[in-house]
């Protein structure tokens, strides 16, 4: 009779306890993460540091579909927490930006702190960009081209930060250890062969066209109104000649400043420049016929392990 | 983004192999209508004029091999049209080589349709031009081609265009999907002794007609604003194609909550706007995709005033 008697105790604590709260002992904090409008961040993570300079989390959570989330602490005491999700900013409680000026939670021993909430703003790409870029950097290369102009800028600031932003809420200012500009082409053709190449950490892709047999490589060129294209690239210029030869490096002219603008008329030059994205676009689009700003008539897709 | 279907639960399907499509192609007979085709896990050598495409992608990403994940060139378009396609591999240990080939063996059409197609290279040798706003070195997991998963994980790196245009394209493919209704006409099946490159496809030229290049059929495009119930523009609202088979391709709406959208001469479609902050919407208000009004794309130019209204969700829940 006992022993039935403990049993039914124990399954009842057990079919109480089945919230997702409870760690061994119940010590937890609750809350709800939510975005700039109010709605559900599902699958965000919130994360729980035991101090304000501590690099080692000690518990963690997800938050579920209706926004709410149950962490379990190892014990009570006060807890420093972070929440992120990417494509969205992260915070520390409370909406602090970083992790020395967060705001801690006490909580006791084998209890529950709720309305530990939190508001993720959403991350917008930076520096000029309109869109996410990988973190690989992208080598872009030719022997010989042709470009109407080149202007450099450095990146636009947006919110106190000339930088380009990843997809994981991590910000770049520099590539390679050079600084990162916005290099913007009108123009730009290759009529010598052409590589654009992504080094992951363990593979590589390129995109090549020996540009010769079946005609220049366009990476814009011009549209068939007769207007440039505009090749915009994020990273940073490692050589351009205006000689078949590549003798210019970019760090020799390094300390002109920020703004610089040139053009080329002269067929010519070599190019090469690392970045982390670029993007080509025609000005006026028209889908008939098809004005192509990307277009290697002679290309090869490769990928190769490294 | 993550589309419609889970590319992943497919290609677990291992080494079904170019005589599975074989069997479905003889079931099918030419020119008919199939819910998809799929060729995948294998080593063929895939040969066609020209594969098009509005809303594509060129990405790194992974197939799962029974010796374990193996990376992969991944070119993925919506709205596809392809111009001859051939697919060939070697069987019986290499004693002979076993070709696929659908088409109309006319260049001028782009007979072979489907509402996305998916092909899964090594390497390939391709005449290639990309169309709108072309964006290279992309975070893959951040582009959106429309309803096929492209499988894409942190730290790989894509390529996203409004068109894609590949022709006379040879390369060595691991797996082609092909997913919508498909129309394949006349599929035929060939079966040689000898397992050399020569026994298979060959690189096909890119479709000329009288001297001319053949171009894809025209597009059209569709546009408008995306408001909230106060009349605010919404940036970042997913607006998207369908027809009956199921999505086309997608955009998102500018920083004005403006947006465009192509489709090819000849298509209806219905217009559906995502937003995961507010409730769904169709064009002409519907709620539902059933109730909303085809839209018919009958010329080159944009059909304007395609706008939405989308009341936000209850918060904090999802709507």
């Amino acid at each position: 009779m006992t022993f039935r008697l403990a049993a039914c105790v124990l399954a009842g604590a057990l079919l109480l306890g089945q919230g997702p709260a409870a760690s061994a002992d119940g010590t937890a904090i609750r809350g709800t993460v939510i975005d700039s409008v109010g709605a559900a961040i599902a699958g965000a993570t919130v994360t729980a540091y035991s101090s304000r300079t501590d690099a080692t989390p000690d518990a963690t959570a997800t938050v579920a579909t209706d926004g709410s989330y149950s962490l379990e602490l190892p014990a009570g005491g006060t807890w420093f927490l972070r929440f992120s999700k990417r494509l969205y900013l992260t915070r520390w409680y409370d909406q602090q930006e970083t992790q020395a000026t967060a705001t801690g939670v006490s909580v006791a021993n084998a209890s529950v702190v709720g309305g530990i909430n939190a508001r993720l703003p959403d991350l917008k790409p930076t520096g000029g960009m309109t869109y996410f870029p990988s973190k690989l950097p992208l080598v872009i290369s030719t022997d010989q081209g042709r470009v109407e102009s080149v202007r450099i800028d450095g990146l636009q600031n947006v919110n106190g930060c000339a930088c380009i932003t990843f997809a994981d809420g991590t910000r770049a200012t520099t590539i390679n250890g050079r600084p990162i500009y916005r290099i913007t082409f009108r123009g730009l053709v290759a009529t010598r062969p052409v590589r654009i190449t992504a080094v992951g950490p363990d593979y590589s892709l390129t995109l090549s066209d020996p540009a010769g047999t079946k005609g220049d490589v366009r990476i814009g060129g011009d549209n068939v109104a007769g207007q440039p294209m505009v090749t915009e690239v994020y990273g940073a210029l490692d050589s351009i000649s205006i000689t078949p030869l590549c003798l210019i490096n970019w760090a020799s002219l390094a300390g002109l400043g920020d703004l610089l603008s040139f053009g080329i008329s002269a067929t010519g030059y070599c190019l090469k420049f690392t970045a982390y994205g670029a993007r080509v676009a025609d000005p006026a689009p028209n889908p008939n016929p098809y004005d192509n700003p990307l277009y290697l008539p002679d290309g090869t897709l490769e990928l190769d392990s490294l | 983004m993550n589309g419609a279907t889970s590319w992943r639960r497919f290609a677990l399907l291992l080494v079904p192999s170019l005589v599975a499509v074989a069997g479905f192609g003889a079931a099918v007979a030419s020119g008919v209508l199939a819910a998809s085709i799929q060729y995948q896990a294998g080593n063929a050598t895939l040969s066609t004029m020209g594969v098009y495409g509005i809303d594509g992608a060129v990405v790194v990403s992974e197939i799962e091999r029974q010796t374990g994940p193996e990376r992969t060139i991944r070119l993925a378009v919506a709205q596809a049209l392809i111009n001859e396609i051939c697919l060939s591999e070697p069987i019986l240990g290499g004693a002979a080589t076993l070709t696929v080939t659908a088409g109309d063996g006319d260049p001028r059409t782009w007979e072979t349709t489907g509402n996305s197609a998916v092909i899964d290279a090594s390497q390939a040798k391709t005449s290639l031009a990309m169309d709108g706003a072309v964006l290279l070195g992309t975070d893959a997991t951040t582009v959106d081609t429309g309803p096929h998963d492209l499988g894409a994980k942190t730290g790989y790196i894509g390529i996203e265009a409004g068109f894609v245009d590949a022709r006379g394209l040879l390369g060595t493919a691991a797996a082609v999907r092909l997913s919508g209704i498909v129309e394949v006409p006349h599929i035929t099946f060939k079966i040689v002794p000898g397992g050399g490159a020569s026994s298979g496809c060959q690189r096909m030229p890119e479709p000329t007609y009288g001297g001319q290049r053949v171009n894809p059929p025209a597009a059209g495009s569709i546009s408008g604003v995306v408001r909230d119930a106060g009349g605010t523009p919404i940036p970042g609202v997913r607006v998207a194609l369908f027809n009956p088979e199921g999505e086309l391709n997608a955009v998102l709406t500018d920083a004005n909550g403006a947006y465009r959208i192509f489709a090819f001469v000849g298509k209806e479609v219905k217009v559906q706007f995502k937003h995961r902050r507010y409730a769904e919407r169709w064009n002409g208000g519907a709620l539902i995709q059933h109730d909303a009004h085809p839209i018919a794309i009958t010329s080159t130019a944009t059909l304007t005033g395609v706008n939405a209204s989308m009341p936000i969700c209850p918060t904090p829940a999802p709507c």
